[in-house]
């Protein structure tokens, strides 16, 4: 209830009138695009109007653009964006969303992320013996280790966007003591990771990447 | 399959459960029993305590009521082992303090537990505790106290306690003369007795089943003779403790709320709600991804004839401006060869330092060409340049996707003092003068009086700072009340000058009022070496001259200050008129910040009411901006002209907006409870002092935070 009430005054003294208020676009935003969502769905449940379904993503699409994407989808928080490859350091490569989030991939394995909240700050890469870092509430770096074993798991049919691809599937088991969790990738013939579902942290949860191009 | 060679257990219950055909997590269940709060808002049973500690850090805050008590108390886990509790109190069909015709008594009292033993495989966790350990010492108490679980749905608590705990009706009488100082003659004193109980996790997740023997018998509160020193009676005893068993039920969500149901002393009904907040509680924190590190080419050139071009410190300038104003910093000056540039940044974005200093570091390696080599960042703090950060170019190239990154890159930074600009260094122009204001309702409380526990007064501010150039600014506040609960204030009998028991006057006269309006001009003296010049009305109740000198290292720990002020009390009404009273104040400080969070402040000095003492202040400092704190003054007053208390005291709370919203913030909601508002031992309250003013951008915040540097 104090966190509440925190929030109220927090919002009430951020939200008045102010020649700083352009400053504080981050907060503002983000009430101005709930207040919007709430007024968009009450408009719609007034009228009575269907919502209109987007015109599904094909690989054509994606060819139109010229642009290298990824597809990111998070369970947790029942989103799925595309992002675009943006910068690539000694080999890792960030992708940025529409929405300011990034992912950084090393090969098909995420090693960070930024924007998200709880982000992947960096992760190990190669060892069975993995370390995970993450920023915790008082902004002290924190690492999780775990022990990570792969075995391959079959041939699986996956679709990605318009079209299905036959693809090995690599399950991944990491534990410690608290805890265990299991990866999966689908990868082609030609070695290439079509998809991925890779657990990122203990509050994200897993995330599933599919490489579209 | 047996488990029994497996350690440890929790590995067992993870690879014992199979891991499902799709992605899928298990984690390890709980084995021991989160401890819970009892009656007086600390940790225990219902009415008595027990011997765990509630998380490191968490504050809780508990509201209880049985027969006529009320309790009302905050608590807080200041190390794992210590948590230490301010009460208030409303007790019906009372004497003390005032005539028998206004029965109700307002006590403040303070708690310290302290866990001795950690609890193991075979010893329980053992605790010691001071309940109510000065002043009246109505809730006067010592006990030794051991818990124990057993499994993770079973806990036994077994203690023994003196004075009001002591199982007997030999209590203590109660000193009204003593208000304010430490009971230290009774603790663990006169006869002792045994409690305990036990307390059954049940079945339905978060209830609780408790069931204690109380060696309270509530005698203060029973006897129809009041040992108040005054021989005055009441009419009837306040209940009937017919039994010294309690048992109830608690129900506590995975966010720390609680409530209780008890029956109590079979006669009585209670109840307890309460909340914990908790700095280190992770909270879904969100901020656009930075800007990712440009990486430059393995044979990158190292020419620096880009240096030649006409007007590249303009371009090159407006360049980084345009891509940190993204992020709310500014550039204040910038400067660079062909191998190394210094940027001076003024951030409205970030608690974190280390957040800015990284967000700016990016932008410079995306906007510098390849032959700059490092970086200096010089974080600017009300005009002040705080302390120079070093990076190197290399480090941030090839650390960022390190998974050791964060520490390396601290390893290789080099965080300084901050010299001044070099001759010919121009300061960006166009920043000054600058006019930044803002309007916004207010709502202050006043609470824990000792005779009005609540009154809500609010209204609406105005403020403006004019910055007229780096590091002069005049600045002002103004507000209007619209709407007051205590409109009888309440009347001073210091015998000391009331340079802050008048505040109930300030309040009734004043309808438009001029809070604070003053010319302030901070500057360096040395690069460790700060001053602030003050004047105008400095504050809500005293206008004059102050000034304020500074020496603190950037990579020090510790830091010496002093100030002068020479103050006129100002009329009741806020505007711009004086009283009388006027006098020079002034005090040395000293200031200190532990390895492990505290921050410890002694200042010795004249305060306002022309009393000469010191003040101690100790604060646990959290790096996402939380500060929790306590201080007390001690001064050569007259006891009997200071009044109830005897000496000043209170506890102090900061919390950034940034924590509560989840999103960056610098701004923060800070609020102090003092026990008593007195005359003696009061400073000039003013907003800049100067070690807060540079504090976070100097080593110990930077590095307590540093990992923000990647964000």
């Amino acid at each position: 209830m104090i966190k509440q009430t925190l929030i109220v005054v927090s919002i009430l003294a951020l939200t008045a009138c102010s020649s700083k208020n352009n400053e504080k676009a981050g907060v503002g935003s983000i009430i101005t695009t709930q207040l919007k969502g709430v007024i968009v769905a009450r408009k719609a449940a007034k009228s009575g109007a269907k919502p209109v379904a987007p015109k599904p993503l094909t690989f054509a699409d994606v060819r139109k653009t010229k642009a290298d994407l990824v597809r990111i989808e998070i369970p947790k928080y029942k989103s799925a964006t595309l992002a675009q490859f943006t910068n690539n350091n000694d080999g890792y490569k960030t992708y940025v969303t529409g929405a300011s989030q990034s992912f950084t991939l090393k090969g098909s394995e995420l090693t960070g992320t930024r924007g998200l909240g709880h982000d992947l700050m960096a992760r190990s890469i190669g060892d069975a013996d993995r370390t995970y870092k993450y920023l915790d509430a008082i902004n002290h770096t924190r690492r999780f280790d775990v022990t990570c074993s792969s075995k391959s798991a079959g041939m699986e049919k996956v679709k990605v966007l318009d079209k299905t691809f036959n693809l090995r599937k690599i399950e991944e088991v990491c534990r410690n003591e608290s805890k265990a969790f299991k990866n999966v990738k689908w990868v082609s013939a030609s070695g290439n990771t079509r998809k991925a579902t890779q657990w990122v942290g203990h509050e994200i949860g897993f995330v599933i990447i599919e490489w579209l191009n | 399959m047996k488990t029994f060679f497996c350690k440890p257990a929790l590995f067992c219950c993870a690879s014992a459960i199979a891991i499902g055909v799709g992605p899928s997590t298990v984690d390890a269940q709980q084995t021991t029993m989160s401890p819970s709060l009892g009656m007086y808002g600390t940790t225990g049973l219902i009415d008595m305590p027990s011997a765990e500690s509630q998380p490191d850090a968490e504050l809780t805050t508990s509201l209880s009521s049985f027969s006529d008590f009320t309790r009302g108390t905050f608590t807080f886990q200041i190390t794992p082992r210590l948590s230490g509790s301010f009460r208030y109190a409303k007790l019906g069909n009372w004497a003390i303090g005032g005539p028998i015709t206004s029965p109700s008594y307002f006590d403040r009292s303070f708690d310290f537990q302290y866990r001795l033993v950690n609890e193991r495989d075979y010893i329980p966790a053992v605790a010691v505790g001071l309940r109510d350990f000065m002043g009246t010492g109505l809730y006067s108490g010592q006990y030794l106290v051991a818990s124990k679980n057993l499994g993770s749905k079973l806990k036994l608590t077994a203690g023994l306690g003196w004075g009001r705990l002591s199982d007997t009706t030999n209590v203590t009488a109660i000193d009204t003369t003593l208000g304010g100082s430490p009971n230290i003659g009774s603790w663990f004193r006169g006869p002792v007795g045994g409690f305990g109980g036990i307390e059954w996790e049940m079945p339905v997740e978060g209830l609780r089943l408790k069931a204690e023997y109380s060696s309270d018998h509530y005698v203060l509160e029973n006897e129809l003779l009041t040992r108040d020193g005054q021989n005055r009676t009441r009419p009837n005893a306040t209940f009937d403790r017919k039994s010294p068993i309690n048992l109830g039920l608690d129900y506590r969500t995975k966010r720390g709320m609680q409530v209780g149901v008890y029956y109590l002393y079979g006669s009585e009904v209670g109840i307890n709600f309460s909340t914990a907040l908790n700095p280190k509680r992770n909270n879904r924190f969100v901020d656009r991804a930075p800007t990712p590190i440009h990486q430059r080419d393995a044979n990158y050139s190292k020419s620096t004839e880009w240096t030649q071009i006409a007007g590249i410190q303009e371009k090159a300038r407006e360049q980084l401006d345009a891509e940190l104003k993204k992020d709310q910093i500014r550039v204040e000056s910038l400067h660079f060869n062909g191998v190394h540039a210094e940027v001076r940044i003024t951030n409205r974005k970030y608690k974190a330092v280390a957040n800015a200093v990284g967000r700016t570091a990016r932008a410079m390696a995306k906007v510098f060409p390849d032959s700059v080599e490092s970086f200096t960042i010089v974080p600017m703090d009300n005009g002040l340049a705080a302390s120079a950060i070093t990076l190197n170019r290399h480090d941030l190239e090839t650390l960022k996707n390190h998974v050791n990154g964060a520490s390396l890159l601290a390893a290789r930074a080099d965080i300084s003092d901050a010299s001044a600009l070099p001759a010919g260094v121009e300061s960006v122009s166009g920043l000054y003068p600058k006019l930044t204001w803002g309007i916004a309702p207010f709502v202050e409380l006043k609470v824990f009086d000792s005779t009005d526990p609540f009154a809500v007064s609010g209204g609406i501010r105005a403020n403006a700072k004019y910055q007229v150039s780096r590091g002069f600014s005049i600045s002002g506040s103004a507000s209007k009340r619209l709407l007051k609960s205590d409109t009888i204030p309440s009347p001073s009998f210091s015998g000391l000058p009331h340079v802050r028991t008048d505040v109930g006057q300030y309040n009734l006269q004043t309808n438009i009022g001029i809070d604070k309006l003053s010319a302030d001009y901070v500057f360096k003296l040395a690069p460790a070496v700060y001053g602030r010049l003050s004047a105008g009305y400095l504050e809500s109740m005293f206008g004059g001259v102050s000034a304020e000198v500074l020496w603190k290292q950037a990579d020090k720990n510790w830091g010496l200050g002093a100030e002068v002020n020479y103050v006129k009390q100002r009329e009741f009404d806020r505007l711009l008129g004086f009283q009388n009273y006027a006098i020079a104040t002034g005090h040395v400080s000293a200031y200190y910040e532990t390895k492990n969070g505290f921050e410890l402040q002694v200042d010795v000095g004249r305060y306002l009411a022309g009393d000469i003492g010191a003040t101690v202040s100790i604060d646990r400092s959290f790096d996402n901006g939380w500060r929790v704190g306590a201080y007390a003054t001690i001064t050569d007053a007259d006891p009997a002209l200071f009044g109830e208390g005897r000496f000043d005291k209170g506890v102090r709370l900061e919390i950034p907006i940034g924590w509560a919203l989840g999103t960056p913030s610098q701004s923060s909601v800070k609020t102090s409870l003092k026990s008593l508002t007195r005359d003696g031992g009061q400073r000039l309250s003013i907003e800049n002092r100067l070690y807060g003013t540079i504090r976070d951008s100097h080593t110990r915040k930077i590095s307590g935070a540093w990992g923000r540097i990647w964000q």
